[in-house]
């Protein structure tokens, strides 16, 4: 029963990780700010990191003057995935205390229940997407009906599993994902015939691609499982029968067939399988299997020689897979096992999200094939790349601050070069007193239109010829007697002057007032340019002030950082390698029962033929205890 | 018998927060507010709020037309040329905006060119160039370009929005 239990719980290992790739809001948002929109762009391409950045850059300048809010719930709900889930909860409890409108308080619930599944709390999860989300966002449907499929799994409530399982949909491969949970589920808690009944919905899906394809597989297999636990081997044979030879899942096929044969007492009928099986690498503990049941097979059918020849040789595929599994902890403790494992991926930039798990094909890939599948290695195979890329990021950083410096000391120059011809300047325009020239000017022309000084509006040949006037007047005055005639006509010609000037009054006053009124426009304009010229040599050198104690400053941070990167980051590796020796304890500890087994085997066999060849004189064998 | 049934176990550890996924989510928190701030100084220094122009491009719904490349020409200078990504076409079908490329220009009257290149109508090529005139006064000036789908006339049309 045990082995039925350990592959049910084998085969179950990967639709966790499957299921979680689905987690995801990418469906259209409005947007209104360009930051928000260019917020989205990073993440709708699943670049966590850069999206992560951008929100905080655009909620640092202000630049999401309509759309903080929802861009702080996309910040929660990354936090979330990204690994920070004590941000995202203290974001969620700081927005959900803020009076957020309906609609955006029901997607931090979701985003909430999603965090507090993550962190095992299943029942307030529920708890918050039952009593708190009334109306679904049509963009948010899918993620909140898996993640209430998943909770309610985990909580055991299966009936209700299903109707939740109803409200996502059929047809994607998450909920063929979550369906095969919870068949195996139902299952394992008891409710066999429910669990069947689902784990064949998915075994008689067509034939799809390569995911679709394996979760058939997993399907079969399951049932399979199931059939053998449940104590119908011929149904089991049925089902293991028209498994694939290929593929991750065809050695657990193999045996598990071979099994219901032997549960059908059919033991010659489970040679083929195991035969099979053993050709195949000893890094497979299904191989490792097959190798001893095979000569337990054949002494079942009496064929104790050839039971014998098989024992000899099971225990020298053992020792030999012990001795290279001996080497290969060295070179685990070494590192080199990881060096050769992991692949340094190629970024254009830090801000690229880091590619898809891809360990390197190496000699002992298929020895840690099941570590590989499992949803904790893959969390820290992507973590382990995430920090690469952290540390990258900052080393990029560093490369690039003696060009910020280059860059701030330009402007440092510029600012020498132009703050004093600025300061020249404005001490020019405050010696030339624009502003009183133009209201003394306004003045006089004030004073002219109430005193009727006709000589205001005049032109400057008229202006002229007045002031020629005036000053022959002023002649004239020194003989009266004799230049009489010559006064009188000076002032006919005058009043002539003095009338086509006043002929004119209204609008050549008018015209001056224009004038003047351009004037004191450019005057504004001027003041404006004045000021900014002001506030840029005054202000200028204190934002290049800020700049360069912040740099500097930066450095330090940086260098610091990247050290506190560098310790994680090999921790992160010894962490890994201490799950590739965990793998290789446990292979030893089954080899070593396996070797020991096929001893007393071997010990029983030599017996009995001792019993046979010699009499009742010898002991009697271990296999009749 | 003992020996046919041994197992296949699989060592499946429990997800729990230790305190490496601690330290890590501390350097993160760290990473990101240090990257925040470089950004912010390398804009302030690359691109002083007085001078800046920032372009963006969105498309709306896309029926009629998938962008492959865009070249923008500045007062008849080429600024920028960019291919476009499945995934790129797709974030902005589903309503992103790109911020495709950010400046420095002098306060006065300019000329921003879009080149834009893809899929029409039918999937048929199609090559459309949109212009716009543009004065630029103090302060950051923003400029969309919006690819959008012409029900009407069964055809995408190219729109600029200047605002600062």
């Amino acid at each position: 029963m045990r082995i039925g239990a350990s592959i049910l719980a084998c085969v179950l290992c990967l639709p966790a990780v499957a299921a979680e790739r689905d987690w995801r809001l990418d469906r259209p948002h409005p947007v209104v700010d360009p930051a928000y929109g260019q917020i989205l762009y990073d993440y709708y391409q699943g670049q966590q990191f850069a999206a992560l950045s951008h929100i905080l850059l655009a909620l640092e300048t202000g630049a999401l003057p309509t759309q903080s809010e929802r861009a702080q719930v996309l910040l929660g709900a990354l936090y979330a995935s990204y690994g920070m889930p004590g941000e995202a909860e203290k974001l969620f409890d700081q927005l959900l205390a803020r009076a957020v409108d309906d609609e955006l308080a029901t997607r931090v619930w979701i985003h909430l229940g999603q965090l507090y599944y993550q962190q095992q709390r299943y029942t307030q999860a529920l708890s918050i997407l039952d009593t708190r989300v009334v109306d679904v966002p049509a963009d948010l449907r899918q993620p909140y009906h898996a993640l209430r499929t998943r909770i309610l799994m985990k909580l055991g409530r299966y009936d209700e599993t299903e109707g939740a399982l109803a409200d996502l949909g059929d047809g994607s491969v998450l909920g063929g994902y979550l369906r095969y949970n919870l068949a195996v589920s139902r299952i394992n808690a008891g409710q066999g015939d429910a669990g069947e009944a689902l784990l064949w919905q998915l075994a008689n899906l067509p034939p799809g691609d390569e995911e679709n394809n394996s979760l058939k597989d997993k399907a079969m297999l399951a049932l399979g499982v199931h059939y053998l636990r449940s104590g119908a081997p011929a149904r089991a044979n049925e089902v293991l029968g028209a498994a694939r030879l290929e593929g991750p899942y065809s050695e657990t096929a193999l045996l598990l067939h071979a099994r219901a044969w032997l549960a059908l007492q059919e033991p010659g009928k489970a040679l083929p399988s195991l035969q099979e099986l053993s050709k195949r690498s000893m890094q497979f503990e299904e191989a490792q299997e097959a190798s001893i049941a095979l000569p337990y097979l054949y002494e079942q059918l009496g064929d104790d020689a050839t039971a014998r020849h098989l024992y000899r040789q099971a225990i020298r595929n053992y020792t030999e897979h012990f001795r290279y599994l001996g080497e290969l902890e060295v070179r685990v403790r070494r590192g080199d096992w990881f060096l050769d494992l992991v692949q340094m991926p190629t970024w254009s930039t830090a801000m690229d999200p880091v590619p898809p798990f891809q360990p390197r094909r190496v000699d002992s890939f298929a020895t840690f094939r099941q570590l590989f599948a499992s949803h904790d290695f893959h969390t820290r195979w992507r973590d382990y790349h995430e920090q690469w890329r952290q540390v990258r990021l900052l080393e990029q950083w560093q490369q690039r601050l003696p060009a910020m410096h280059e860059l701030l000391a330009a402007h440092i120059r510029k600012h020498r070069d132009q703050v004093p011809r600025a300061e020249a300047l404005l001490a020019d325009v405050e010696t030339a007193n624009y502003p009183g020239t133009l209201r003394e000017l306004e003045g006089r022309l004030q004073r002219a239109v109430s005193d009727n000084d006709f000589r205001v509006l005049a032109t400057d040949e008229q202006r002229r010829l007045i002031a020629q006037l005036d000053q022959a007047a002023l002649a004239a005055e020194r003989w009266p007697d004799k230049l009489a005639e010559q006064k009188e006509k000076l002032d006919f010609y005058r009043r002539v002057m003095q009338w086509e000037v006043e002929s004119r009054r209204v609008p050549l006053v008018w015209q001056r007032e224009k004038v003047l009124a351009g004037l004191s426009g450019e005057l504004d304009d001027m003041e404006t340019l004045v000021e900014r010229i002001r506030h840029a040599s005054s202000g200028d050198m204190n934002r290049i002030t800020q700049l360069g104690y912040q740099l500097a400053e930066t450095h330090n941070d940086l260098v610091a950082l990247e050290n506190r990167g560098r310790g994680i980051l090999t921790r992160q590796q010894q962490a890994l390698e201490a799950k590739a020796l965990a793998v290789i304890d446990y292979t030893r500890t089954r080899l070593k029962a396996f070797t020991a087994e096929c001893w007393i085997a071997l010990g029983d066999l030599e017996n009995r033929a001792l019993r046979q060849r010699y009499g009742a004189d010898v002991p009697g064998d271990r296999s009749s205890e | 018998m003992m020996r046919m049934w041994v197992l296949l176990l699989l060592v499946v550890t429990p997800v729990h927060a230790s305190d490496l996924d601690q330290d890590m989510a501390t350097f993160r928190k760290d990473v990101l507010e240090i990257n925040k701030r470089l950004l912010l100084m390398e804009e302030e220094l690359l691109s002083p709020a007085d001078t800046q122009l920032a372009i963006f491009v969105s498309l709306d719904v896309g029926n009629f037309f998938v962008p492959d490349s865009i070249t923008l020409t500045l007062d008849g200078e080429t600024i920028e040329s960019h291919l476009y990504t499945d995934k790129e076409v797709e974030a902005l079908k589903n309503g992103a905006v790109q911020k495709i490329h950010t400046t420095n220009i002098k306060n006065g009257v300019h000329q921003l060119t879009a080149f834009v290149t893809g899929k029409g109508p039918n999937g048929r090529d199609y090559r459309r160039g949109a212009t716009l005139d543009f004065e630029k006064a103090h302060g950051r000036h923003y400029i969309q370009l919006k690819m959008e789908d012409d029900a009407a006339a069964q055809q995408p049309v190219f729109n600029f929005k200047s605002w600062k």
